[in-house]
């Protein structure tokens, strides 16, 4: 997999490159927009790691160059932990993820990983209910067009639920994909966050079937 | 700490010279106004009393003036000859005609020719002279008597000058007494621009206001409450620089012997790497020193934060935000909950993203340290916008409630950071105008604490 750093600081940007190299990547470096600019177009890369203050401008004006590649590698933000509108903003401007500095190595890994991952399952999983749309691999939930941001609870939920879309599945193996959540789930916590999912994303999206479980409205 | 000095090119006008000219413009004003109208008074008292002293002597005259009628074949007009008179320099002007308007007598200062053309009784003008007219039935007689009417003028013209010299006189001494008085007055806002300047970083005591009068003493015990808070601002602000420094430079210090023993280490044993536990070390003191400077960070963010940065801030996208930055937290993923509010819509308030987002850290950062407990983020829509983090630990005693949003940097503990992250919060929520409301324990138990903030509602987005 090949990267392209974005990153003006020599010091950070010496430090992520040996890094990621002593991981195995292929990681070029770039210092400024210009030359990010450039790079974009010659290299293929399936990840770039974004800094947003550039000595020549602001890191999210490189998204367009990369968005209009065949194959556009995904963006990875790298904005200071106050900064939340910076986050916002390269979000809605189409960065895939982003980084808070000053960040753990193992959570930049954690983050290429994934980009790997979403990367090397070719063909894109949305299930789509009415106005509710579940992108499995990005793991975005949107109604109505508005992003819903998911507790990590409710999305093992929804995963299950969404990943067989047309199966019934039975309580247990709900409760099961809580269970790695919290310990202390019983079937309460299954109606409560059943109840949760319908309440932030419509009541007709997850049906119940008596006697057996639960399974996501027929499209 | 320089006082302002106003530029040297534009100089500030003073308040007693101001207050000089203006008050002095105004009395000439009244005073010329006034002056006028004695004038026109005075003036119309003169004119009276020279006809009625002109009738008076019209009448006496008419049993004197017949005594010189000349004889028949005489001639025309005789001279009347006046009593020597001292006391008034003025001669007598007197004519008496028959019923055919002719002059039969006259005195030595009157023409020979009649006054007027016509006889009517009463008083009438022509152009130099202001006549009074009397007819006798008996002896039927005309008997005209005159002013000059330059006489009259000059009567009325030394009035008024004397009026007005005695105006230009009084002036000046008016104009001294206007200005005594208002430096005599004023003289309490110089003292009181003393004391303030007396005042600096090493001197904050309060102005003494008790001898000004009641405007000036509340602006005194106005400046005395801004001293009492920079007083308490300069306090903290000198413990934390106190704190600070040591705080930011044990982990330092920490870091920069861990790293030297590990490299001795390394070198001494000729071994390739260096130890495990000595590096780990390290890493721990990095940690430490990444936290106290964020929390300094913050703290200056939280204070510099100005409201024309304001803009629309959807709390749903905030909250959400956060609550996946808090999720790359082991701590925080099993026990960090967040709901939504109903419906889709953003929940908009107006103010600064990242302010808030700080608060909201560290409301977060609090229930998620002090407690083992769930925690739970949510956002509210009515009856109007509000961010709630609400954890079940062991909550707060009532009677500590209050004093949680105090700054104050904890001596005892000598941690920086603790005991500033609530006064941060505070901050921020006084700059958006929100409310902070703080319960405990929650509505439905014996334990927790829940914090709201409370925000004014944003009806639309005004955002492009």
């Amino acid at each position: 997999m090949r990267i392209l750093l974005v990153e003006d600081d020599a010091a950070l940007a010496s430090a992520v490159l040996g890094y990621l190299q002593g991981k195995q990547f292929l990681v070029d470096l770039a210092t400024n927009l210009g030359q990010a600019r450039s790079m974009v177009s010659l290299a293929g890369y399936s990840a770039v790691l974004l800094d947003l203050n550039l000595p020549d401008g602001d890191g999210l004006q490189l998204l367009p160059a990369i968005q209009a590649q065949a194959e556009p590698a995904s963006v990875i933000v790298v904005t200071a932990r106050d900064q939340v509108s910076d986050r916002i903003r390269g979000l809605d401007a189409g960065a895939d993820d982003y980084l808070i500095k000053p960040y753990d190595p193992e959570e930049l890994l954690a983050r290429l990983r994934a980009v790997e991952r979403r990367r090397s399952q070719q063909t894109s999983s949305v299930v789509v209910r009415g106005e509710v749309s579940i992108d499995l691999t990005r793991e975005v939930v949107k109604a109505k067009g508005f992003p819903v941001v998911m507790t990590p609870k409710e999305w093992a939920l929804l995963r299950v639920l969404a990943s067989r879309a047309q199966q019934v599945h039975s309580r247990e193996r709900l409760l099961d994909a809580l269970y790695q959540w919290d310990d202390s789930s019983d079937s309460n916590t299954l109606e409560v966050f059943i109840s949760r999912l319908r309440r932030k994303l419509g009541t007709s999206l997850i049906q119940t079937v008596r006697g057996i479980g639960y399974r996501l409205a027929p499209p | 700490m320089s006082a302002p000095t106003p530029a040297a090119d534009a100089p500030q006008p003073s308040l007693v010279s101001s207050l000089t000219r203006s008050l002095l413009a105004a009395v000439v004003l009244v005073w010329a106004l006034g002056t006028v109208l004695v004038a026109w008074y005075v003036n119309y008292q003169i004119q009276h009393n020279f006809d009625f002293e002109l009738s008076e002597s019209a009448h006496r005259q008419l049993f004197v003036a017949p005594m010189y009628i000349p004889a028949a074949g005489e001639e025309i007009p005789a001279v009347m000859h006046e009593p020597p008179d001292t006391v008034h320099d003025a001669p007598l002007l007197l004519q008496l005609r028959d019923l055919q308007g002719r002059v039969l007598v006259r005195t030595a200062a009157a023409p020979e020719t009649g006054w007027t053309p016509s006889l009517a009784e009463g008083f009438s003008d022509t152009d130099n002279y202001r006549v009074f007219t009397l007819y006798d039935p008996a002896k039927q007689l005309w008997l005209q008597m005159a002013d000059t009417r330059e006489e009259r003028r000059e009567a009325s013209r030394n009035t008024l000058s004397g009026l007005v010299l005695l105006l230009l006189l009084i002036l000046p001494v008016l104009a001294f007494i206007i200005r005594w008085v208002a430096r005599r007055q004023l003289r309490s806002l110089g003292d009181i621009q003393a004391q303030i300047q007396a005042r600096n970083g090493r001197n904050l005591e309060p102005l003494r206001t008790t001898h000004y009068p009641l405007e000036l003493a509340q602006v005194g015990l106005g400046v005395n409450l801004l001293l009492d808070r920079l007083q308490e601002a300069l306090n903290v602000e000198r413990s934390l620089a106190a704190n600070a420094a040591h705080e930011l430079r044990t982990p330092l210090a920490s870091v920069r012997l861990r790293l030297h023993t590990a490299i001795d280490q390394a070198e001494a044993t000729a071994a390739a790497s260096v130890p495990l536990s000595e590096a780990k070390a390290a890493l721990q003191a990095l940690e430490t020193l990444s936290h106290r400077t964020e929390r300094l960070l913050q703290l200056s963010r939280a204070e510099a934060g100005d409201t024309a940065r304001f803009a629309p801030v959807d709390l749903v996208q905030l909250a959400g935000t956060l609550a996946q930055e808090f999720w790359q937290q082991p701590r925080a993923l099993k026990r960090l909950d967040w709901i939504a509010p109903e419906g889709h819509e953003p929940v908009w308030v107006l103010g600064d993203i990242d302010s808030l987002a700080i608060a909201l850290r560290n409301l977060l950062d609090n229930a998620l340290t002090h407690t083992q407990a769930a925690v739970e983020l949510s956002v509210e829509r009515s009856p109007q916008p509000a961010l709630v983090v609400r954890d079940h630990g062991p909550g707060v005693p009532t009677a500590q409630l209050p004093h949680i949003l105090e700054r104050h940097v904890r001596a005892d503990s000598q941690r920086l950071g603790y005991g500033l992250g609530m006064s941060i919060v505070g901050s921020i929520v006084q700059k958006h105008g929100a409310r902070l409301e703080l319960r405990s324990p929650l509505k439905d138990g014996s334990q927790g604490l829940e914090v709201r903030l409370k925000f004014a509602g944003l009806s639309a987005p005004t955002a492009d």
